[in-house]
């Protein structure tokens, strides 16, 4: 209880010291707030190691922070983490290295104090460890009850987190929008990306679909251009955008169609497909590649295009036919309604029925 | 027997089969009739699923409805009449329940196939966009099973005493105050939620009501 009042105190301090210097927007209010949260973290690492009761161990490049009883039993956890994460990285492992997991438990304690309080908020916040090569530590709550794979997706999940998509350059990580897993995409993933197209809003959604090479380079952000929304939009479409819209230019679009151009140069990018579908394109080029496709990834000319080719192996044509087929190889059920739901729904049926049978004459 | 109990049946619910049948061929035309104008719109697939999602949960309402109007009715008579009728037959209770049973889903057989056709005349009417498909058997089928579990389970619990339906709300109060006193002493136990869970979760008996009835869907 004192802790999470001593949670709220922090964050509430952090919002009222940041906000009239810095915070402009929500979304960087919502940073400070989480890097406030790590500082906590980081502030409990410190304490713990100022009582000598923390300890750490190296799996590979991997490096985790923790109790040591923590450590010993997430052990297996960890290794199983570093196996997939060694798959995905190839011959370069050193990328990992700059980062260390402290792993840690509610630790229900009632005071906050000794070497916690040499930490002040914000000085630890990940942006603060990259680039540079220095140390970042990212702390990883755990509960007791998660399983092995639990807690290795959980390590997984930081590493792609905070190094990766740091690591990445800025075309990269806006292509990719959000930190993204590097597992191979599973069925209902692809029935995803099938839905997305089939129930896009533009047309260039419509023709990827098709099978239009082309349509979906261009669908899913593959092409260099100043102003991909005239790519993505045709007239109608655009002048339908600008119904919703209260601009000049927009105004000027819906009641003249050949201000549109302008409208869409004007207006911020707006992918005709989500970030969901541009990831499961990554994520497709990585398993084509095999073994060091992140590696290659990263070292290839800063042109996403590029850098997919040198991830697969393969040529962006042949790479985007294949998750067109992806895609449509994976159909949803359709209306809800499956064999097993059917055979269930008998065998209730059965059931109710049995209990009617038993019902008595006698009142 | 079974034509006279089948009769007398009809004789009781014709009104309310004639009712459900006009209701379950209107349903899916009905659904479907606001798509004729959206899906000429820009943003046609956005429009048609939303509708289809609006429409959905009553699907599901009217299969439930089915099931307990043709249920009550079944044994309507038989309550009323103290079930000195049934009594009176030479045969035995469980022959007397399957026929009761099989004259009440043989009448259901008429709302249920007027639930198919409307699926197909909708299907056939609506202007599909490219990348959308009518699903009129596989909704029909859903309907169907729904309809006929939730008939047995109003039929079993129609067929029953009034001293099973004080067991049942005796049982269901009980949870009730278990779940108020786990709420009291603090224990983070949801147990009804879990119970409704165990319901409406595959494979709980009313898994088939949930998710969206969708005619026209990916």
């Amino acid at each position: 209880m004192c802790r999470h009042l001593l949670v709220l105190c922090l964050c509430t301090g952090a919002l009222g010291w940041a906000a009239p210097a810095w915070a402009q927007t929500v979304e960087e209010l919502e940073a400070r707030v989480a890097d406030a949260r790590i500082s906590l973290a980081v502030a409990e690492a410190a304490e713990d190691s100022a009582r000598g009761r923390l300890d750490s161990t190296r799996i590979g490049t991997l490096r985790l922070l923790g109790r040591p009883e923590l450590l010993s039993r997430n052990e297996p956890a960890a290794e199983r983490a570093w196996a997939s994460l060694r798959r995905a990285l190839g011959p370069d492992t050193t990328i990992v290295s700059g980062l260390i997991i402290y792993l840690y438990e509610d630790p229900n304690r009632s005071t906050f104090s000794g070497a916690a309080g040499t930490v002040r908020l914000g000085d630890s916040g990940p942006s603060s460890m990259f680039p540079g090569g220095a140390e970042h530590v990212q702390p990883l709550r755990l509960r007791r009850t998660y399983s092995v794979s639990a807690v290795a997706n959980s390590i997984e999940r930081v590493v792609y987190d905070h190094v990766f998509y740091r690591v990445m350059p800025e075309s990269v990580r806006e292509w990719l929008d959000a930190p993204t897993s590097f597992d191979t995409v599973s069925r209902g993933e692809w029935t995803g990306s099938y839905i997305a197209l089939t129930t896009s809003d533009l047309n260039i959604g419509h023709q990827c679909f098709q099978r239009n090479i082309a349509a979906c380079t261009k669908a899913l952000w593959l092409t260099v251009s100043e102003t991909p929304n005239v790519d993505w939009f045709t007239t109608a479409e655009a002048q339908a955008l600008a119904q919703n819209s209260m601009a000049f230019t927009a105004m000027q679009c819906a009641g003249d169609v050949t201000q549109c151009p302008e409208f869409l140069r004007t207006t911020l990018p707006r992918p005709p497909l989500d970030y969901n579908t541009r990831q499961r394109l990554f994520r497709l080029a990585l398993e084509v590649g095999g073994e060091g496709a992140i590696h290659r990834f990263l070292l290839a000319p800063d042109r996403i295009e590029a850098r997919l080719e040198a991830a697969s192996g393969t040529d962006l044509g042949s790479l985007v036919e294949e998750w067109t087929t992806r895609v449509r190889n994976a159909p949803p059920p359709g209306s809800g309604f499956s064999t097993r739901s059917g055979t269930v729904t008998v065998i209730w049926i059965l059931v109710v029925f049995g209990a009617a049978l038993r019902s008595s004459r006698w009142r | 027997m079974f034509k006279e109990i089948l009769r007398t049946e009809w004789n009781w619910s014709r009104y309310a089969v004639v009712v459900t049948v006009v209701a379950a061929f209107a349903l899916p035309l009905v659904a479907i009739q606001p798509t004729g104008m959206e899906s000429q719109s820009l943003y046609g697939t956005t429009a048609i699923m939303n509708v289809m999602r609006r429409y959905s949960p009553w699907f599901g309402g009217l299969a439930m409805l089915l099931g307990l109007v043709f249920a009550t009715t079944t044994w309507g008579a038989d309550h009323r009449g103290h079930h000195v009728y049934a009594l009176t037959l030479p045969v035995p209770r469980w022959q007397y329940v399957v026929m009761r049973y099989s004259a009440g889903l043989l009448l259901l057989c008429a709302p249920l196939a007027a639930m198919w056709f409307g699926c197909l005349v909708a299907s056939a009417a609506a202007q599909i966009p490219t990348g959308l498909q009518a699903y009129p058997y596989a909704l029909s089928l859903r309907f169907a099973f729904a309809t006929v579990l939730a008939f047995s389970v109003f039929f079993a619990i129609s067929a029953g005493t009034t001293r099973t339906a004080a067991y049942v709300l005796t049982v269901l109060l009980v949870v009730g105050l278990g779940q108020v006193g786990i709420n009291v002493f603090g224990l983070d136990r949801n147990v009804i939620g879990w119970i409704l869970d165990s319901l409406v979760v595959w494979p709980g008996p009313l898994e088939i009501f949930t998710g969206e009835w969708m005619l026209i869907d990916v």
